[in-house]
This record gives structure tokens, C-alpha cells and sequence, in this order.
């Protein structure tokens, strides 16, 4: 008797709660909040990570012509890369992970593009400031030079220049054409 | 034969490249970001204990043994490049990055020049710029 009154008491508070909602609001108003919140959530990890990049003064190059698949170690501007790919890791082939820090100094090399058959030049920006990654190790080292020859070897941490020198992955910018 | 003589004469009169003036101011450039800028950074600015070249290297030109030392330095002196890539290289670079401080009297690098100076590196390079720099600050007042 005192369950069902109690019982009943919550069924109508929450249909009023139900009609209420229903009438303040639509769900074109909700899409619009939740893509909103989707969206920003999007944007404000990236915010610190553009910061980096801006200030290592790596200007990503536009209207290269692209083929492969950057989380795969076979794309071709990793031809010099050792290390964990970006891509796998959550960042991409140009950018740091959230919660990283590009380095500004940098391992930089030369790739062919089977898309138009130019070389380009590639810094392998390294992201730092969170441990080893894992995913996609890729090493394959074209015009890596013996340790002796520190500037053009990649088996020393790059991550240099940052807050820590913790190594986390690379990124594989194309900052100019090279000389063909 | 005598036409392939004169054109051989035209071509050898013709190649700034043995007087080591000539700057392919692209390749110099690749050449840069290839052997330079990874640790200098794109605008030759530095970062940390590296140096900043940036509005500043021009200087080196303006005290006795300046000219030499940026050549016998480890990352010119080492550099997988040629002489004359070399000379092509420091003469954009000096231009591009710090021509506001070179001397009245720049006289571009030549490749032989470049040759001779990196034949004889140098083992301890804080040893030779320290005394550089100080005689660049008495004389810009820096």
C-alpha cells in the first residue's frame, strides 16, 4: 500500500520531469550542444600541440601529393625514421600527440614521394614529455650516418630543446622540395 | 676542333662556380636545412647551448680568425658536403641570416678557401670562440 503510493508518487514526478524536459528543449538543440562539446573536445587538446609546432617553426607544407597510409611504416616520408610512428599513437604524421612536446631541434632527411617522383625534405620531429609510446616502431634508416656523425644519426634521442627529455614517438613533416 | 676549344674557353670563363661566387640560393638552402638546421633551427635562431647564428654569425668576419673558425667549426668542417656546396652554403647563409653584421669588405667564401680552412678542423672549439666572442663584444660593444 505504502510502496505503491510511494511507487506512484515517482512515476508521475518523473513524467512531469520527462514533459518538461520535452517541452524546453528539441533534439536539434541537443544535437547542437553535444556536436559543440564534440567539436571542442576536438580542438582543446590540440591547442598546446600547435603551439609547439609553431614555435619548432616547422610550416607544413600544402599541395604535396599523398599516397599511403601514414599509421604504416612502409609510407614514404618515413624512408628515414627510427622510432614510434605518431600516427599510432594518438597524433599524426605531422603532429604531437595531446600531452606532448615537439622538440624544435630535429633529425632531418630526404624521401622520395611515389606520388609525383620528387624528393622532399622531412624533419622528424620528436614527440616528448610521456614515455615510450609502443605502437608502430618503424626503423628504416635511408642516409642514417654513424653515431660519430651525431647530426645525421637517428639513434640518438632528439628530444632536445624540450621540458624533458623523455622520447614518446615522430612525427615526419615535409618542410620543403628537395633538390632533384 | 678549334670551335670546341673556344666553346671549352667560354664554358671555363663562364663557371663562377671555381671562383666559388656562385649561389644556387635553393640548393643552398635544402643544404641548410639538411646539414644546419635540425639543431640551429630554421632561422638560424638556436636554442639552449646552441648557438644563435641568426643577426649575429656576420660578426665572426669582422675579427682576425673569425673567417677560418666558421669554417673549422665541427658542423661546417664535418658537413657531407663538397668545398664549393660548402662555400655556397656559408655565403647564402651569411647573406640571408646576418647581413646587417658583416663587414663592409664581405668578400664571399671560395671553394679553395673553404678547402683549406676545413683541412686543419679544430679539437677544442670553445677554446678558439671564446676569445672570438670577446673580441666581437669590444667591437660592437655587445
Amino acid at each position: 500500500m505504502n510502496l505503491s503510493r510511494i511507487t506512484d508518487a515517482i512515476d508521475h514526478w518523473t513524467e512531469r520531469r520527462a514533459r518538461g524536459i520535452a517541452r524546453g528543449s528539441s533534439r536539434r538543440g541537443w544535437l547542437k550542444a553535444f556536436g559543440g562539446a564534440l567539436v571542442g573536445g576536438a580542438v582543446l587538446p590540440l591547442l598546446p600541440v600547435a603551439r609547439a609546432q609553431a614555435a619548432s617553426g616547422v610550416p607544413a607544407a600544402t599541395g604535396v601529393p599523398e599516397e599511403g597510409d601514414p599509421e604504416s611504416c612502409g609510407y614514404w616520408r618515413y624512408c628515414a625514421i627510427d622510432g614510434f610512428l605518431c600516427s599510432c599513437c594518438g597524433g599524426s604524421e605531422n603532429a604531437c600527440p595531446p600531452g606532448t612536446e615537439m622538440s624544435p631541434i630535429t633529425w632531418i632527411g630526404t624521401c622520395r614521394n611515389p606520388a609525383d617522383g620528387k624528393s622532399y625534405v622531412i624533419s622528424y620531429n620528436d614527440c616528448c614529455g610521456r614515455t615510450g609510446c609502443g605502437q608502430c616502431l618503424c626503423n628504416r634508416n635511408e642516409g642514417d650516418l654513424p653515431m660519430y656523425v651525431p647530426p645525421k644519426n637517428n639513434d640518438i634521442n632528439w628530444c632536445l630543446g624540450t621540458q624533458t627529455a623523455v622520447y614518446h614517438c615522430s612525427t615526419a613533416i615535409i618542410i620543403a622540395q628537395g633538390m632533384d | 676542333m678549334r670551335i670546341w676549344a673556344l666553346l671549352a674557353l667560354a664554358l671555363a670563363a663562364a663557371s663562377p662556380a671555381a671562383e666559388g661566387a656562385e649561389v644556387n640560393a635553393d640548393r643552398a638552402r635544402v643544404n641548410y636545412m639538411l646539414n644546419c638546421q635540425g639543431c640551429h633551427l630554421p632561422d638560424g635562431s638556436g636554442v639552449g647551448d646552441i648557438p644563435q647564428m641568426r643577426n649575429f654569425v656576420g660578426n665572426f668576419l669582422k675579427v682576425p680568425g673569425g673567417r677560418a673558425f666558421l669554417v673549422q667549426v665541427p658542423g661546417s668542417a664535418n658537413a657531407a658536403l663538397s668545398d664549393a656546396a660548402l662555400a655556397e652554403l656559408l655565403n647564402w647563409m651569411l647573406l640571408e641570416i646576418s647581413a646587417a653584421q658583416l663587414p663592409e669588405d664581405f668578400r664571399p667564401y671560395t671553394a679553395d678557401e673553404v678547402g683549406q680552412y676545413r683541412a686543419a678542423p679544430l679539437s677544442d672549439v670553445n677554446a678558439v670562440r671564446l676569445p672570438l666572442i670577446q673580441k666581437i663584444a669590444l667591437l660592437t660593444g655587445q
